[in-house]
């Protein structure tokens, strides 16, 4: 093995001066440019240098780990240390998608939310003790190849193209979380955003393969480390005082309390709809937190990009630490989201409680308006924008405006159509008044002129804020920080830096296991063992493009189905691999009829869980409505509405089946009529997994057990030193030898 | 190796019922007027059988590997704290809500931190603790542990 490294031994000597060199120059840089703010350096500079730096950084360590070497393009030469190997897990590990949206999804769900970031550690924990140190051990480079030399070729080739289907929505998904977030801060062309991250992508993974992705991993941990801790120790120490305001935090909680009761009080919150902060499972029922919190586990435990990246560690032990460093570094990112969340809602819930009238709301409202990220009364700025469009292309009325709406992407068709008639007329007459008033500032006359109107017509006669009225989304949260804490740009900038840093990070940990997969796990057995090296190599390179054209176009036109393509990857990962992986390692007599059967059997009920229930929700719900957990009464109205759908003719057919579908269909986390013992879609995999696990066993008992070399080699997976006895070569690659 | 998936299966139950996401089921609604009791029974003798269980077959296959059994329970006593940390405090949150510590309510600061808190130090100690068994036992590598932090 250590005829690879003369490449990996200048490396490893090098690495705690590499990366100490780049820590500090990124906290000078900072430092730099927080004087040059003070000194009069516009906004837009300073927000534009923020975020390239970190993307200059991780193209050249991608450039630089430039290499020739199969074991390095496809393991980083298996010399990565823990710590390193922990950062780059831990920014690869954070779906891109949570760093600005967990702060969202717990100032929406409050306790509820929470389910998310225990799900994520406890998998990781499951990961360490369970699966990680063992895979290192048999020497594989990916998990397909894992699965592979345990099970068979059959095996290999079928995880594989789970990795596949499963990555592909999960890169498109990443790639648009980057280039909205860099389109919306620089102001760039969404078109222009996709394609300059596709670029930088490139640059880190092509030239280097995993080595490039795994050096340019690490710093891009640090960025996301230092994107979470600055900005929330600014705002904790100006608003209180705190330093640590992961810590401090909890003082405010009492003040939220207090403020929601005022709230009530006043009557600026809607006592029916209202949801306390700290009340658990009001989103969510017990059971329903729960199996979110299982699902997410079983699938962060098993997530092939995280394995990959454990599989390059120096030795079994190394394996086991870098986890272990991971979660230490991911609990300072998960533990900073409701720390955002609280004090987002102090500051939030404070300006409502003043009251403020609509005229008066505050400027750093106005950025997440103009993106449609927030509403009052259903009306944004971006809203009121389209609809000054539309009267400039000569519509009068609001039936006129929504023809010409339908032609709209489908965010902004939707924010129409959930507008109702009193509404949408009201928002005509103001956006007429704000197409005359070209000369002002937009969001002065929105407040001033189109705001209390439609809030009127939405039945707020009060001229206030209230707090049924205002609507946030969950990756909006995030974003108002900044303003709402009135940061300097220096500070405030790492925010969105840390989440395009992070969602890179992610992208190349996929594209990597997504080309691995396909040359190593598909093709190469195909072609037999004797590929040329450099072919091999050449191979995934045109690989990565290809994969990455593919998401990129799946990102421009960006699909309301890709916000869901996160939970869905997740479970069918989950279902598919957990028990195989699992079952692998820790028993002998698993075989790979046992593997096949439950891979197919548990990632099946997956996607028929999730697609039954989100786009065949009255289907499902009639095929099955004894599991299902509806209540009496809505049994009932269902069952009355089916009875008036069939009897109507088909003008109003159309109409009822849409009322049906709603009953029928939830939300990923709140299910509707449409469920099997009120199973969220979210948390499919928590039943998944188990069903596996009992068909991988029954049908390994049902079959003939593994060869003798099989288990032999099964059994040596559990020590790390001593000897690997080769499996059979099914898998059609020399088995390494033990870890090196 | 049947003892164990029973005791599962059994604990499992208990679970369903204490939710009450099975309610509907016909059989569920013989027992509602007694769920706690149904549910301790249930969750009591389901943990009973899985130990039980576990024992035999550790001590089985022990006959010929310490090490196995060494590490097997590691393992389990890891997985075991870990899932008491995370899902023990979920269960019973409105009461621990009750009381207050540094202005968190206690069920509310397991979630956002308490728990986590408690998986790393998990993971680091299996870590330490298993490179520990594997020097005894010796099935440990040439490397050494992985503890160094960098490199050398």
């Amino acid at each position: 093995m250590s005829s690879t490294d003369s490449e990996g031994a200048d490396l490893a000597l090098n690495l705690g001066k590499i990366y100490n060199l780049y820590a500090c120059m990124l906290l000078a840089f900072i430092v730099m440019l927080a004087l040059a703010e003070e000194l009069g350096t516009p906004r837009g500079t300073v927000a534009a240098l923020i975020i390239a730096a970190p993307l200059l950084a991780t193209v050249i360590a991608g450039l630089m780990s430039r290499t020739s070497n199969t074991e390095h393009f496809f393991a980083a030469g298996r010399i990565v240390p823990p710590f390193c190997n922990g950062l780059a897990i831990a920014a690869a590990g954070l779906p891109a998608v949570w760093f600005l949206v967990l702060p969202g999804l717990v100032y929406q769900m409050g306790y509820d939310g929470l389910a998310f970031p225990l799900g994520l550690l406890f998998g990781l924990l499951i990961g360490l003790v369970l699966i990680v140190p063992y895979i290192r051990k048999s020497g594989a480079a990916t998990v397909p190849e894992f699965l592979g030399l345990r099970y068979g070729a059959g095996v290999r080739v079928l995880a594989a193209l789970v990795i596949l289907a499963a990555f592909l929505p999960l890169l498109a998904a990443a790639l648009q979380s980057a280039s909205s977030t860099a389109a919306g801060v620089l102001g760039l062309d969404a078109s222009l955003a996709v394609a300059a991250m596709a670029a930088i992508l490139l640059l880190t993974v092509v030239p280097g393969g995993m080595k490039g992705a795994t050096w340019a991993g690490v710093g891009q941990g640090m960025v996301l480390i230092t994107a979470c801790l600055i900005p929330i120790a600014y705002w904790g120490a100006k608003t209180h005082g705190w330093l640590p305001a992961q810590l401090g935090y909890g003082a405010a909680l009492p003040e939220i309390s207090s403020l929601e009761l005022t709230l009530i009080e006043k009557k600026l919150a809607d006592v029916q709809t209202f949801k306390p902060h700290l009340k658990p499972f009001l989103q969510l029922d017990q059971m329903g937190f729960l199996a979110i919190l299982l699902a997410v586990a079983f699938a962060a435990a098993s997530m092939p990009h995280i394995l990959q990246r454990s599989l390059t560690s120096r030795s079994v032990s190394a394996a086991r630490f870098s986890h272990a460093w991971a979660a230490l570094l991911l609990l300072l990112v998960l533990v900073s989201a409701p720390a955002v969340a609280a004090l987002a809602k102090l500051e939030i819930y404070a300006l409502i409680a003043r009251p403020v009238p609509m005229a008066e709301l505050p400027a750093w409202m106005a950025a997440p308006s103009r993106q449609g990220a927030l509403s009052v009364h259903g009306v944004s700025l971006k809203l009121a924008g389209e609809t000054v469009e539309a009267l400039r292309a000569g519509a009068q009325d609001p039936a006129a405006v929504g023809r010409h709406m339908s032609d709209r992407p489908v965010a902004v068709r939707e924010a129409w159509g959930a507008l109702k008639d009193p509404v949408r007329a009201a928002l005509v007459e103001g956006a007429k008044v704000l197409q005359a008033n070209q000369a002002g500032d937009p969001w002065e006359v929105f407040r001033a002129s189109v705001l209390p109107p439609v809030a009127a017509a939405a039945g707020n006669k009060t001229g206030l804020l209230t707090q049924a009225g205002l609507a946030v989304t969950p990756g909006a949260v995030m974003m108002m920080v900044p303003g709402m804490a009135e940061m300097p740009e220096t500070v405030g900038a790492l925010i969105p830096a840390g989440e395009i840093t992070a969602a890179l990070a992610l992208a190349a940990a996929l594209l990597v296991a997504m080309s691995s997969a396909i040359g190593g796990d598909l093709l190469a057995p195909l072609g037999g063992s004797g590929a040329p090296v450099q072919r091999r190599l050449w191979t995934s390179r045109v690989l990565m493009v290809i994969l990455l054209g593919a998401a990129a176009a799946l990102a421009l036109e960006s699909p309301p189905a890709l916000a869901d393509a996160a939970h869905w990857s997740a479970s069918l990962i989950a279902a598919a691999l957990f028990p195989a992986l699992v079952l692998g390692i820790w028993s002998k007599r698993a075989n790979g009829w046992g593997a096949l059967a439950a891979m197919l059997v548990a990632a099946g009920l997956c996607v028929l869980y999730l697609i039954g229930t989100r786009f065949f929700a009255v289907e499902f719900y009639t095929a099955s409505p004894q599991l299902s957990n509806a209540s009496e009464s809505a049994a009932r109205r269902f069952g009355d509405l089916m009875t008036q759908w069939a009897a109507a003719n088909s003008d109003t057919k159309a109409a009822l089946w849409a009322s049906l579908e709603d009953l029928a269909r939830g939300t990923a986390i709140k299910p509707g009529l449409a469920n099997w013992f009120g199973l969220p879609a979210a948390a499919a995999a928590a039943a998944a997994v188990p069903i596996g696990f009992g068909v991988l066993m029954i049908v390994s008992r049902l079959t003939p057990a593994p060869s003798a070399a099989r288990q032999a080699f099964a059994g040596a997976l559990r020590k790390p030193g001593g000897p690997l006895p080769a499996a059979e070569a099914a898998s059609g690659r020399p088995v390494a030898g033990a870890s090196a | 190796m049947i003892e164990v998936i029973l005791g599962v299966l059994l604990l499992a139950a208990g679970g369903f019922l204490q939710t009450g996401a099975a309610d509907h089921v016909p059989l569920a609604t013989l027992v509602l007027p007694f769920r706690s009791l149904a549910v301790s029974l249930l969750c009591g003798a389901g943990l009973v059988l899985l130990m039980h269980g576990s024992y035999r077959r550790l001590r089985d296959s022990g006959r010929r590997d310490r090490h196995l059994v060494r590490s097997s329970g590691l393992a389990i006593v890891t997985l075991a704290l870990a899932a008491a940390a995370v899902l023990l405090p979920a269960v019973i949150v409105s009461t621990l809500n009750f009381m207050k510590a540094g202005g968190f309510p206690v069920g509310y600061y397991m979630a956002a931190q308490g728990s986590l808190i408690v998986l790393v130090i998990l993971a680091f100690v299996h870590a330490r603790r298993q490179d520990t068994l594997d020097l005894e036992e010796g099935a440990a590598e040439d490397q050494g542990s992985g503890w160094s932090v960098v490199d050398r």
